[in-house]
């Protein structure tokens, strides 16, 4: 038995052995209740793809308005609603969930674990992201959809601006769904630290599992910035201070009285969350790309420690760049070197992953199938991207960029040309997992040519619109700007593109009804997720695997073979490019004991499973109330000197219900 | 183990020729797209490519830098991309598993340090043109205030109006030629940013805070701006024009700015310049106009921030190109159309809390469009700066 051993007497991990058998669940009430990480995954994914639709026709009505210079399909309020809420939807509600979805369905599967680390609160999360997408999707319904950007930009965002309740619904919307995030992160953080099988070093996780960790930190690092921001925001809405009004106008004496704030308070603190959000939306993507890349070429990851460092790096100084969003503020030309200095850096380590990816296809042997055309479509889509950052890194270049369709074109590049395509080629990977059946091929293929022709016919016209001075925002252009030529070409596109999700939606519902059997290992994969049925069974592993290979299930496969990251010797080494910089001891004596201590503990016989639990959602409930409350303040009921919305006083004994109930109730 | 289905999972070749054909054709047709736009300057009037003074020269030969090496790079990688992706496709017929690399040591020094030094090469250029910019903005021969407003543009000279106060106008920034100007940037309200794509580049205008831009416009023209940072519902129709006369003639214009009475000929009750038809009271309470009893109105940052009160001086309104910062040319029928209901022509502007349609009656129409159309210096506009504009136009189509 070679990398995936078993303790004495299992069966292959492949293989169901008896169980005492778990009660197969279904309906809607299985589903609210789930603490099961592969289902709470499948609500992430499920939800984010229709968020993923709705942001995509909000995109669609916006290409629309602008097909011709001065069109009034829709009025301009309304095309600040809508590029508002693209711009929330996508990074929210459909690539953050999105990576959350494959984070929950598959870290718990690559490193052996039955579950996440805390299965209530995995659920909590899920609720809580739920019903924070619903009050931002409210909005809508109760004609207040933010309309101010989806960076808030302060003193806009101040009632003396904004007097509706539009900010105040995206404030809260992003606070309810902070919680989610910040909660998700620091239960994966704790899984996959402390839940990887026996032998799993930390050096021999899959590059996915280390991009989660790794994100999973900057959500946790990140997250607490925009919560203050948006904190500091509501006060002065809602209690009258002035955190970002620098003076306001006295009607009584007509004159202008100093109140202390400034609005660059606001972007300091937008962008320390914002430029490492931007990394928490791509680090998945690279994840995934690192997966991948390596099983169809049929050859391990090119570089593996270099690839681990470098997303450590990126994640670090990705904190270290926030001021190349505010070039144009005036903060100087001392600051404003530093910042170009570092953002072009952050640039090394990410183009050491591009040709650390292609390095692992040279020599390999490439089999294109719908998620590896994604996932080099990312490489080479995503150099554009990266290229044309780097261009308005530079911050006299970036005086001229900033704020037009050249960086429009630019972070379509990353978050479509990346993320997105990063994320499909997840699901065409892992549909098979998902669902124990494969999704077409065939439409797959013309689904991938349709999204790359519409996404580069959409999105790379919008450079030439950005040099031409097509600022963002902008609902309308006047026809003498020369302008409408690349703007329709880029609305044709954006069709296309449109269609191309038509398609994708076909492959899935066609391919879950008629799909090939996917049978464990379609793909002919590395990592543990491909040693158990598809769809796993609700304890993943019938017996935690043994881990001494850092692609576990090609050792087990094909036999010893050479290379990093298997280990014969006593020692191993850590090195990066090559160079050594520490020594250990080689893990896998360590790992057999720690299997064996398990197997006495009587954990093979006895696999610990948690209940369906109902508390997390009546908690996250709780806290929708609390916030719908605030939107919708009456009635009140005064409580001494607070004069309560009625609905926040239930939305808190609601919350407190749940955590109360959640705390006293047996956890299996 | 369950093998894959080879028939069923990878194309045949032909149909992957074609594909990969296509990717090709695309990103070349796109390359060559780019080169054109890159390096052609043009006409289009907010176009950053076709630099109109030394500061933007500057930001273009920075711009042509990156630009180069960035195509290179992108080229490099991409031939690299797409001949390993070609070199190395499975044929399915393959016995063995490929050699099992997990990396090289020299090959990922390198391609660390090359990035590095090309980064550095953009860097230093980076730094020393923001130092330049930053010298430039400290000194000017005309200093100017710019009042980003919700939504349009205050302009102030100071010193050069009535009584040693400040000259002001409004979306119309005229300039004298071969001067150091200075632009001081101050809002009350939102944040504005203010970009004159031919003359300089972006500089936010911020509540609080009073960002400088130093530049030198060298020929006589008209060139376009627009506001960049999104400042609420008109944030599109927020526009600009900086008119470049030679000295003579900008010295001219302030003089009439300031002395001439507007000429005045469609009052015919009392034939005095110094007063506008009585249709104009509505408009008092908001709009200035030099040499007439229209003064109420506040202006600069002694208005109340929140947008309402100041509105735009229309002292020699009829020698501007455009209504309501850029929203319409000005001509009487589309004066006539923005008199009518502001709101049609721009929403959310605050000139339609007070002139709904209907407020004004097509008499008071009728009257107040000629009345301000007649706001010009006795001797008409400045045209040189048009005249230019012509020139440079059919210089570019050559």
């Amino acid at each position: 038995m070679a990398s995936v051993a078993q303790p004495a007497g299992a069966g292959a991990g492949t293989q169901t052995v008896a169980r005492p058998a778990f009660k197969k669940e279904s309906g809607l009430w299985s589903w609210i209740t789930t603490v099961d990480h592969k289902r709470i995954g499948l609500l992430y994914g499920v939800t984010a793809i229709v968020y993923l639709l709705i942001g995509g026709l909000e995109a669609l009505v916006i290409r629309t308005q602008l097909i011709e210079p001065n069109n009034d399909l829709i009025t301009l309020e309304r095309y600040n609603e809508f590029f508002t809420m693209h711009g929330t939807t996508m990074i929210f509600l459909a690539v953050m969930p999105l990576s959350s979805a494959f984070f929950n369905y598959i870290v718990p599967l690559q490193i052996g674990a039955r579950d996440v680390a805390f299965p209530r609160l995995n659920a909590f999360s899920y609720w809580v992201f739920f019903f924070g997408g619903a009050i931002l999707s409210l909005s809508w319904l109760a004609n207040a959809a933010p309309n101010m950007g989806w960076y808030g930009y302060a003193p806009l965002t101040e009632r003396g601006f904004n007097l509706g309740r539009n900010v105040d619904f995206w404030a809260l919307g992003l606070q309810v769904l902070g919680i989610a995030s910040v909660a998700a992160s620091l239960n994966f953080i704790i899984t996959i630290l402390n839940m990887r099988a026996p032998g799993m070093t930390l050096m021999r996780m899959p590059l996915f599992t280390w991009n989660a960790l790794i994100v999973s930190i900057l959500i946790v690092m990140a997250f607490p910035a925009i919560t203050i921001a948006l904190a500091l925001l509501s006060f002065d809405r809602f209690a009258g201070t002035s955190f970002y009004i620098p003076y306001i106008y006295d009607e009584a004496t007509r004159q202008i009285v100093a109140r202390g704030g400034d609005p660059l308070l606001w972007q300091h603190l937008f962008w320390i969350f914002g430029h490492p959000e931007v990394y928490i939306l791509i680090l998945p993507a690279f994840g995934i790309i690192s997966e991948l890349i390596p099983v169809f070429s049929r050859k391990p990851l090119f570089g593996y420690a270099v690839m681990v460092y470098a997303t450590a790096t990126i994640a670090f100084l990705g904190f270290g760049v926030w001021v190349h969003h505010m070039f144009t503020v005036g903060l100087g030309p001392v600051p404003n070197s530093v910042f170009s200095a570092s953002t072009m850096l952050i640039a090394v380590p990410t183009g050491v992953k591009i040709l650390n990816w292609t390095s692992t296809m040279w020599g390999g042997q490439l089999n294109f199938t719908t998620p590896m055309l994604f996932a080099v479509g990312l490489v080479s889509q995503f150099v554009i991207g990266g290229i044309s950052g780097v261009m308005h890194g530079s911050p006299p270049i970036d005086q001229h960029h900033n704020d037009t369709y050249f960086v429009v074109a630019h972070f379509h590049y990353v978050l479509f040309g990346g993320s997105i395509f990063a994320l499909l080629a997840g699901i065409y990977y892992w549909f098979p997992k998902f669902t124990g059946r494969m999704l077409s091929e065939k439409i797959g293929k013309l689904h991938f040519w349709v999204t790359f022709a519409g996404f580069n016919i959409t999105f790379f016209p919008m450079h030439f619109l950005g040099l031409e001075g097509m600022p963002r925002r902008y609902g309308t252009y006047g026809e003498g700007s020369g302008l409408q030529f690349w703007h329709v070409v880029s609305s044709l596109g954006s069709y296309l593109l449109g269609f191309s999700f038509l398609i994708f939606m076909y492959n899935i519902a066609v391919s879950l009804q008629r799909g090939k059997k996917a049978g464990n290992d379609p793909w002919d994969g590395a990592t543990l997720e491909w040693s158990i049925p598809s769809p796993p069974p609700v304890y993943n592993f019938a017996t935690i695997p043994v881990v001494r290979h850092r692609d576990p299930l090609w050792e087990e496969k094909y036999g010893q073979y050479e290379g990093e990251g298997h280990t014969e010797e006593e020692t191993v080494e850590t090195t990066i490019a090559g160079f050594k910089i520490g020594e250990g001891q080689a893990p896998d004596e360590d790992a057999v004991e720690q299997a064996e201590r398990r197997a006495e503990a009587g954990d093979e016989h006895n696999i610990h499973l948690p209940n369906p639990s109902f508390w997390p959602v009546v908690a996250s409930l709780g806290i929708f109330l609390a916030a719908m409350g605030l939107l919708f303040s009456y009635p009140r009921i005064p409580i001494g000197a607070l004069d309560l919305p009625l609905l926040t006083a239930a939305g808190i004994v609601t919350l407190i219900a749940g955590i109360y109930g959640w705390s006293l109730e047996p956890a299996s | 183990m369950e093998r894959r289905d080879q028939d069923d999972q990878s194309p045949t070749p032909r149909r992957r020729s074609f594909a990969f054909r296509i990717v090709s054709l695309t990103a070349l047709a796109l390359v060559v797209g780019l080169v054109l736009v890159g390096c052609g300057g043009d006409n289009n009037p907010y176009s950053h490519i076709s630099p109109r003074s030394s500061t933007t020269r500057d930001i273009q030969s920075l711009y042509k830098l990156v630009f180069w090496m960035a195509l290179i790079v992108f080229i490099g990688v991409q031939l690299f991309i797409v001949y390993t992706a070609l070199r190395f496709r499975q044929r399915g017929n393959e016995a063995d598993r490929p050699a099992q690399i997990h990396g090289n040591k020299r090959l990922e020094i390198a391609w660390t340090l090359i990035p590095a030094a090309i980064l550095l090469v953009i860097l230093i250029p980076t730094i020393q043109t923001m130092f330049e910019f930053s010298a430039d903005a400290q000194e000017g021969e005309y200093v100017i205030d710019v009042y980003g407003k919700q939504w349009w543009w205050e302009i102030h000279y100071p010193g050069l109006g009535p009584n040693g106060g400040p000259l002001i106008t409004a979306n119309e920034v005229r300039l004298p030629e071969d001067r150091k100007i200075k632009l001081q940037l101050h809002s009350n309200n939102v944040i504005h940013s203010f970009w004159a794509p031919q003359l300089f580049g972006k500089h936010d205008v911020i509540p609080g805070h009073v960002n400088e831009i130093g530049f030198t416009p060298e020929n006589p023209g008209i060139y376009y701006g627009e506001c960049t940072e999104f400042c609420g519902v008109a944030h599109a129709l927020m526009r600009f024009t900086m008119v470049v006369d030679p000295q003579e003639e900008f010295d001219a214009w302030v003089a009439s700015y300031n002395t001439e009475r507007p000429a005045f000929d469609a009052n015919p009750q009392t034939g005095d310049v110094s007063e506008a038809p009585r249709s104009f009271g509505i408009c008092i309470g908001c709009h200035a106009i030099n040499g007439t009893n229209a003064v109420a109105a506040q202006a600069g940052l002694t208005g109340n921030p929140y947008s309402v009160g100041a509105a735009p001086n229309l002292t020699l309104f009829g020698c501007r190109d455009f209504i309501a910062a850029g929203a319409l040319a000005n001509t009487p029928e589309n004066l006539a159309i923005w008199l009518h209901n502001p709101a049609g022509v721009k929403e959310g502007n605050y000139m339609a809390l007070q002139i709904k349609e209907g407020t004004l009656t097509q008499e008071q129409i009728n009257e107040l469009v000629p009345y301000l159309l007649s706001l010009k210096p006795a001797g008409g506009c400045p045209e040189t700066a048009r005249q230019e504009q012509n020139l440079h136009m059919e210089q570019g189509e050559e």
